[in-house]
């Protein structure tokens, strides 16, 4: 048996297969002068050796037959042999006296982190899958069951699955584990020596908190960001972070939660100061010469002193990966898209397909239309690009001419006629309800969010897709979107012919200008008691000095504490009673809803209340506008025979207009009543959290977004526990914060093309961004890139609003806008209607325009043609 | 000929199988307003209903066809429940619903 345990210090780079990858490097580290944490590696040669003598050759044998449904049960027995089996005596010596060596070294108990140290080189990927996790805040009484869990770790079904398909055999995989004093940190974080987004080689990026750096490359907290330039080591930019979180290097007995609130007064302080950011960038250079690549490093500071934790080079993923090893050909689903970029997390997506048809499917966390579902549905003759164009939405509400099929065309009617069978009694029910009949599906939400029998997956059935016989048509919200949603591009479609037959010449937005008006809209109610709100913050003096004073996630404390402020909270609550379901990035479960925390809705009230500017201003503006239209077009049409008299082709105009509103109403409400069925699950899902973190079966808020619902049903079954799920949920986090940074491609498996960013240089300084036409108009202002409204919710009147998208939450910002440049959007999109609504320039669709244009230059946006114009950049933030 | 006016007629049935349905909901649809509600309601069902009879009465040789109709819209109406209850089925069998 291999008992010889190998100091850190003594191994080089050329020992990955003693000590695993991880272990070389880090042993070459120490060996080049680099301050990284004293410690030993358990050979990968000890691993094989006690597998031989567990006999897992059987176990494994049984596994090469399984299917991949069966993995999970192998593994499992695998792990549970493993995790059983005693290690050898002389190897428990050998760990226990290196373990003693490093608590000599310190003079005083440490803690340690375990780390598994993978030994094939073309395991690379599998890191990916499990392999790459470090147990933190290990002491001397389970430093021997962490090693052999690192082992276990080699048998997660992920890492089998890998195996398998790269056809490696599972008896040549062993593994060396790493065990390393774990450093105290007061300051951690990771460093890139390339930008790991842009793949920019002249850039540093630094990410730092408080407490333990693991927990930013995971997401668990918010970092301050830097940006260094190579040259010089000046630094370029930074971004310091409200950390509310940190998870601490010491953990407290009994504490069920690693995440720590952070104090106040430290929650907006810089954690680096520019000295030690200069050192933190020395260093990454440094070990990038040293590995000759780029590197991706974790290190801690403690006591003024830096260490090195990890290094490993940079994976950059691109967005042509995103689509890797799918089959098919896919689309973007724009409707959900515009309104929220990032991918959804692991379980947020699962519960979701639970409501979806097969057409739509979720790729790497974003959802995509697979054309080959969607096809039949149209009788058009369109190649792949084309449609998937059309479904992309590149044209607006006016797509090309498009020649029907007559090969298709007999399906499609069809499937049409099925599809208003088994629909139509909804789709005459639905043509003429009152405006708050929906308001019925507040009540079943409620019933099951008080029914502690139904779970998280309960609850998605019966509020999202199972509706009963008796159910009442609000009750029904989902298919008051579909079918309303279906309606009301034919309404103005229809319109937009009779317009363009008898009103020739009329212009081009009239369609959208007769339509507007946002009466018996739900979100624009959201948005006018905002508004009242802050009239009222306006007109008490202590209220409005409060607000002033204080951020808004602290002001709500000095609000309730203040009894001059009692009928502003009384308003307050009234307004969260009604829309507390909401939140930025709404679709996603893990965003924290307004009822839980109010103080995005603080920080919209209070810039409502620093602006002159009356939401009711734009409306009459537009109201203005629209009865010129209306005026004109009764002029126009009294030149037909009888209209003078009769006005039938007035009528029949106004009856369009009244159906198109009405779906459009419908659909825009739906959705309100949609979110509020997420908020019951969402409050179920954290219900189970707060059950599971009783049992420690869960140590991190949050983690439980990043499980799937099978897992976790079998972890509150007991069938899973902590370490069982704990690699998944870092590799997952680790994942979700990668693809979090990128843009999801339009297509996976067609190639439609992409208009040409920079179009033409109009000056030697200015340049033009493309994009569509969202909301016409010109406009010419200071741009202002906002990321996260939650972050950064302080548009100054006039500026132009740059987003990635928006969603409802974002409308009281359109208030105080000039005009809107938006990243993913269409016409029909949140940031359009809201545009025309108030009747401001939008431009959506513009790729990448929150990196092109920066904070503070001079842009105009030209909403007629779909064009923004970046003047020259005097020194403008970003 | 007479195949092509049942097939119509048949449709009609489907048809107005539908509103009629439609029009009895409007019973449970509208119920938190049924106070103010309720003339629409019942002008609703009476004037499906005697739109629906109507053509019972007079189609002679086709009101088969026509009473095919509304019966088979009734059908595939309750059909159209099945897809749901089959996917609550398969989630209570996998244990994903508690």
């Amino acid at each position: 048996m291999v008992t010889e345990i190998l100091r850190l210090e003594d191994v080089r780079r050329g020992d990955v297969a003693i000590a695993g990858g991880k272990g070389a490097n880090l042993g070459d580290l120490i060996g080049k002068g680099f301050p990284v944490p004293p410690g030993f590696v358990v050979p990968a040669l000890a691993c094989e050796e006690f597998f031989r003598h567990i006999e897992l050759d059987r176990e494994i044998e049984s596994l090469k037959d399984a299917s991949p449904d069966e993995y999970d049960k192998h593994c499992s027995a695998i792990r549970k042999i493993i995790e059983k089996a005693d290690l050898p005596s002389e190897l428990v010596e050998s760990i226990m006296a290196a373990h003693g060596e490093l608590i000599n070294k310190r003079g005083a108990e440490i803690v340690c982190a375990v780390r598994s140290s993978g030994t094939a080189e073309d395991l690379g990927e599998a890191s990916f899958a499990g392999q790459h996790e470090t147990y933190y805040y290990v002491k001397a009484d389970r430093l021997l069951e962490m090693v052999k869990h690192c082992w276990a770790s080699l048998w997660s079904p992920e890492a089998v699955s890998y195996r398998f398909t790269q056809g490696i055999d599972h008896a040549s995989v062993f593994m060396a584990v790493v065990v390393q004093e774990m450093i105290m940190s007061e300051v951690s974080g990771v460093t890139f020596t390339a930008n790991p987004v842009t793949g920019s080689k002249d850039e540093i990026v630094i990410e730092s908190s408080w407490g333990m750096g693991a927990a930013i490359v995971d997401g668990r907290v918010t970092p301050d960001h830097y940006i260094v330039e190579r040259d010089g080591l000046k630094l370029r930019e930074k971004r310091i972070a409200e950390k509310r979180f940190m998870v601490p290097s010491r953990l407290e007995e009994g504490s069920k939660s690693r995440l720590q609130e952070v104090p106040h007064g430290m929650r907006h302080k810089e954690t680096l100061s520019i000295d030690q950011v200069r050192s933190v960038a020395e260093w990454a250079v440094k070990a990038e010469e040293h590995f000759e690549s780029p590197q991706d490093i974790e290190w801690a500071i403690t006591d003024g002193h830096f260490y090195m934790l990890q290094s490993r080079p940079i994976t950059v993923m691109g967005r042509e990966e995103i689509g890797q090893g799918v089959k098919g050909k896919y689309v973007l689903f724009k409707s959900v898209i515009e309104n929220f970029t990032e991918p959804f997390t692991p379980l947020t997506a699962d519960l979701m397909k639970m409501a979806l048809i097969p057409s739509v499917q979720f790729i790497r966390g974003w959802l995509y239309i697979n054309l080959k579902h969607v096809r039949p549905f149209l009788p058009y003759k369109l190649s792949d690009e084309e449609l998937a164009d059309l479904l992309y939405m590149s044209y607006g509400t006016r797509p090309p001419p498009m020649k029907i099929s007559l090969f298709r065309l007999p399906v499609s009617l069809l499937i049409f006629f099925l599809g208003y069978l088994f629909f139509g009694a909804i789709y005459i029910r639905s043509r003429r309800m009152p405006d708050d009949f929906m308001e019925d599906f507040r009540e079943l939400s409620g019933k099951v969010e008080k029914n502690p029998s139904v779970g998280p997956a309960g609850s998605m059935v019966r509020l999202w897709t199972w509706s009963r016989f008796f159910d009442p048509i609000g009750n029904i919200v989902i298919l008051v979107n579909i079918t309303t949603a279906l309606r009301y591009p034919i309404w103005w479609g229809l319109l937009n012919k009779i317009l363009r037959r008898w009103v020739p010449g009329i212009r081009e937005d009239a369609e959208d200008l007769i339509c507007s008006g946002s009466e018996g809209v739900l979100s624009a109610d959201m948005g006018r008691e905002i508004w009242s709100l802050a009239q009222e913050a306006k007109r008490r003096k202590p209220v409005r000095e409060l607000l002033e004073k204080h951020k808004p996630d602290k002001v709500l404390e000095e609000l309730k504490a203040e009894p001059r402020a009692k009928e502003f909270v009384k308003q307050l609550d009234r307004f969260l009673a009604k829309h507390g379901h909401r939140a930025l990035k709404e679709f996603e479960l893990q965003s924290i809803r307004w009822e839980e925390n109010p103080a995005p809705v603080l920080g919209m009230v209070r810039n409502y209340m620093l602006v002159d500017s009356n939401p009711s201003e734009h409306e009459e503006k537009v109201n203005r506008t629209r009865a010129q239209l209306e005026a004109e077009i009764r002029r126009e049409l009294e030149k037909y025979p009888f209209e003078r008299t009769l006005r039938l082709r007035w009528r029949l105009i106004r009856y369009m207009v009244g159906r198109a509103k009405y779906f459009t109403k419908q659909r825009e409400n739906s959705r309100f009543y949609h979110i509020m069925a997420f908020y019951i699950v969402r409050k179920k899902i954290l219900k189970a959290e707060g059950d599971l973190m009783n049992q420690g079966k869960l140590k991190c808020k949050g983690d439980i977004f990043f499980l799937d619902r099978h897992e976790l049903s079998r972890l509150q079954a007991g069938q899973l526990d902590w370490l069982d799920v704990e690699d998944r949920i870092r590799d997952r986090r680790v994942q979700h914060i990668r693809l979090s940074k990128m843009v999801p491609p339009k297509t996976i498996g067609v190639i439609i093309k992409e208009k040409p960013q920079i179009v033409e240089t109009v000056t030697d300084d200015a340049s033009l961004l493309r994009g569509q036409t969202a909301s016409p108009g010109n406009y010419e202002g200071i741009a202002h890139v906002i990321i996260d409204p939650s972050i950064d919710i302080e548009l100054k009147p006039g500026e132009i609003l740059v987003a990635p998208y928006t969603d409802p939450a974002w409308t009281p910002l359109f208030l105080t806008a000039g005009a809107a440049v938006v990243e993913v959007g269409s016409y029909l999109s949140h940031a359009g209607t809201v545009a025309r609504e108030f009747g401001m320039p939008c431009v959506v669709d513009v790729s990448d325009c929150t990196r092109r244009i920066h904070s503070g230059v001079k842009v105009k946006v030209d909403g007629d043609h779909g064009v923004v114009r970046i003047e020259p950049d005097d020194g403008g933030k970003e | 000929m007479t195949i092509m006016i049942k097939i119509v007629v048949f449709i009609l049935g489907i048809y107005l199988s539908m509103r009629m349905i439609a029009a009895f909901y409007g019973i449970i649809d509208l119920r938190y307003t049924m106070k103010t509600a309720y003339p629409k309601v019942i002008r609703s069902i009476l004037v499906w209903g005697i739109i629906t009879t109507c053509p019972a009465m007079l189609l002679g040789n086709y009101r088969q066809a026509f009473l095919w109709g509304l019966v088979a819209y009734v059908f595939i109406y309750l059909l159209s429940y099945l897809p749901n209850r089959l996917m609550l089925i398969r989630e209570v069998k996998s244990a994903d619903i508690d």
